[in-house]
């Protein structure tokens, strides 16, 4: 009761920090000089089309660009909590089906690189801390350091290069060109296990790296404690005692840590998504503030939003639920 | 000293910790015998090698080595046991901690994991070590817990460390150290963190429990106070070795080893208060642990330093008594002669 009480709380707050974010972007977005009809015109002009002032003023009076910017942001806003995010000028579709049709891409690399992140850090830190300054150790820190400073995109390059000039795949985007338009098929769902990975890698390894440092850091600090050594003389065997109590311990921050992780992954590796081509919203929002295309970009920026209030949200109560000292408040 | 109904004896035993800046010899020769249902106190300051000894004892001193001497355990089930020699996470050390040797800690904020109530980590030894179920195990923590006197056991079991007082959780924790009824108990300074009532309390039950179970017990202490209320016998141990070991009564009437003497001074009395006295303070610190003085390690702060002999030559025990051994020049026949 006492965790419903504070999920709809924490809901409510979530839609009032969305109202601040949606009026900031709006007001980020355009805040370049000049809109998306006047490089379009001078796009037109460049290629020789003479575009007169009076079909100017009355393409910009169709689309409401000529209306003060607290007039276009609440009719945005009023059409946005109703499910109409307005039309994309790049795309000329509807905004909601350019995200649509790239939202299961990016919510499938997003999760499988948090569960990748997750199933490599936890083990290799609780090696890590267990023996320490062993060469296990020293290797893992060593890979994990390069791995936190290696670019994402430099990293892609390498990967795609090994991956053409070893294996002779050329790793692209989700899946090869051939599979574009088919319907779901084994020989697809092949190729696309296929391009999985080195966007995998690219995505996870700078988190798996931060978290590897995370748990490695947390469990030592934990394993000093009285209460591991209550836990030895009471003759349990070691790795029961040590994954019992202190890694429990040393999972909060992990636990916290999945609530930025989500959003980061989202949007954080734009880069590498342009690199190699990934259809996920990130290169997408890119795309849309060099067009000047704001509805398209302030759809993608309240699309990440609430994915990472979900995220937080989530992490918060799990930490909630595995952390008898965190009182609901 | 008869060796007949010895639990433990410890020979001459050494432990060091070899450390970046040198090596500490945290525990320099220390021999003692522990006998059946007796309780033996160890006092002295901090950094004078009781807790390591202590832990040592259920091989849990890493980064400590045991650099030599002899730890013998008479354990029920295994016969006499060489506990020196056995590997740390052995089978057969494992099997010892806590069914035969349980330890209360100092700390009772930090003794408990944070993240598993108290019916969860004092039923896993019932569990662990006489192999009955979860259910019963809980029946057990719930007798445990009310023979200690603590209140509504049934909800103790339900509840986490941090809901607990520092009384409460020591009591929880002697609770869990006599749920597998040991042959021996190590009390490592179970009430230092307490205020004083808590501390009667804690003392009271801890002394009741041990006359019902026939439990023997290392009451580790910087409290000579303490441990008279509870010890048959005490020994002292300044940087790592024993100087007196003697019948708590006798101590107390009257102490040979001037360390002892300057530790029973520095206890506050109420008598000499009342008659305007100032408290005696033993003068200077513990020595720098890399670099031991000399000779007798007590004489830079001893009043009664013999010149020559004290600062060169290390002291051996001498028995005063067949129950009570001083390790001091003062008491040294040789050396008395010689004067």
């Amino acid at each position: 009761m006492k965790l419903f009480k504070y999920i709809i709380k924490r809901l409510l707050w979530g839609a009032l920090v969305l109202l601040f974010v949606s009026f900031f972007s709006f007001l980020v977005i355009q805040l370049p000089p000049g809109d998306f009809l006047s490089s379009y015109i001078a796009r037109l002009e460049k290629s020789g089309m003479a575009v007169d002032n009076q079909s100017m003023v009355a393409l910009r009076h169709s689309y409401g660009l000529d209306q003060p910017f607290i007039v276009q942001y609440g009719k945005w806003f009023y059409r946005f909590v109703r499910g109409d995010m307005g039309v994309s000028f790049l795309y000329t579709k509807k905004v909601e089906s350019v995200i649509v049709e790239r939202l299961p891409a990016t919510l499938l690399l997003s999760f499988t690189s948090l569960l990748v992140i997750y199933l490599v850090s936890i083990p290799v830190g609780i090696y890590s801390a267990r023996r320490q300054y062993s060469i296990g150790d020293f290797l893992a820190s060593l890979l994990g350091f390069m791995g936190m400073a290696i670019p994402g995109f430099l990293l892609a390059l390498i990967l795609m290069w090994i991956a053409y000039q070893g294996f002779g795949i050329s790793i692209g985007g989700l899946q090869s060109p051939q599979f574009m338009d088919q319907p779901m098929s084994m020989a697809k769902a092949i190729d696309f296990m296929k391009h999985l990975p080195v966007p995998i890698i690219v995505i996870t390894v700078a988190g798996t790296a931060a978290l590897i440092r995370t748990m490695r850091a947390t469990l030592l600090d934990e394993l000093g404690k009285q209460y591991v050594t209550t836990a030895r003389a009471k003759g349990l065997k070691e790795s029961t005692l040590i994954h019992k109590y202190p890694v429990r311990a040393a999972m909060n921050p992990i636990i916290s840590s999945g609530g930025w992780l989500l959003p980061e992954l989202f949007s954080g590796e734009t880069i590498a998504a342009i690199v190699l081509g990934l259809p996920t919203i990130g290169p997408l929002l890119y795309r849309a503030l060099l067009g000047e295309d704001m509805y398209l970009a302030a759809g993608c920026i309240m699309i990440l939003s609430i994915l990472t209030i979900i995220g937080l949200l989530i992490s918060d109560i799990v930490l909630a639920i595995t952390d008898p000292r965190i009182r609901l408040g | 000293m008869t060796t007949e109904n010895n639990l433990l004896e410890v020979k001459d035993l050494k432990v060091e910790f070899k450390l970046r800046q040198g090596t500490v010899t945290a525990v320099n020769g220390v021999s003692f015998q522990l006998k059946k249902g007796k309780v033996l106190g160890v006092v002295g300051e901090s950094g004078s090698g009781k807790s390591v000894t202590a832990r040592t004892l259920l091989r849990i001193e890493a980064p400590g080595i045991i650099t030599s001497g002899e730890i013998n355990f008479f354990s029920p089930k295994h016969g006499e046991l060489a506990i020196q020699k056995l590997n740390t996470t052995g089978e057969l050390i494992r099997s010892i901690r806590w069914k035969e040797i349980a330890m209360i800690f100092q700390e009772p904020m930090t003794s408990f994991g944070p993240m598993h109530t108290f019916g969860n980590q004092i039923s896993e030894v019932l569990i662990l070590h006489e192999k009955v179920n979860k259910a019963d195990a809980l029946q057990m923590v719930i007798e445990s817990l009310r023979s200690v006197g603590m209140p509504r056991p049934e909800k103790v079991i339900n509840q986490y460390p941090h809901q607990i007082s520092g009384g409460q959780r020591q009591r929880a924790m002697i609770a869990m150290a006599l749920a597998c009824n040991p042959e021996m108990l190590i009390a490592d300074e179970p009430t230092t963190a307490l205020d004083v009532s808590t501390e009667a309390q804690i003392l009271e039950v801890l002394a009741e429990r041990q006359k019902t179970l026939n439990t023997a017990i290392l009451y580790i202490s910087h409290n000579l106070g303490v441990v008279s209320n509870i010890a048959d016998e005490v020994m002292v141990m300044y940087l790592g070795q024993i100087v007196e070991h003697a019948p708590v009564d006798e101590l107390f009437r009257a102490p040979k080893h001037p360390y002892t003497v300057a530790l029973l001074n520095s206890i506050p009395r109420i008598d000499k208060a009342y008659h305007g006295q100032k408290l005696e303070v033993l003068s200077g610190g513990i020595p720098d642990p890399y670099n031991h003085p000399p000779g007798c390690k007590f004489h830079p702060r001893c009043p009664k330093v013999i010149k020559g002999v004290c600062d060169k030559i290390q002291p051996l025990q001498h028995a005063v008594s067949e129950t009570w051994s001083v390790a001091c020049h003062l008491y040294s026949t040789s050396i008395n002669s010689e004067k």
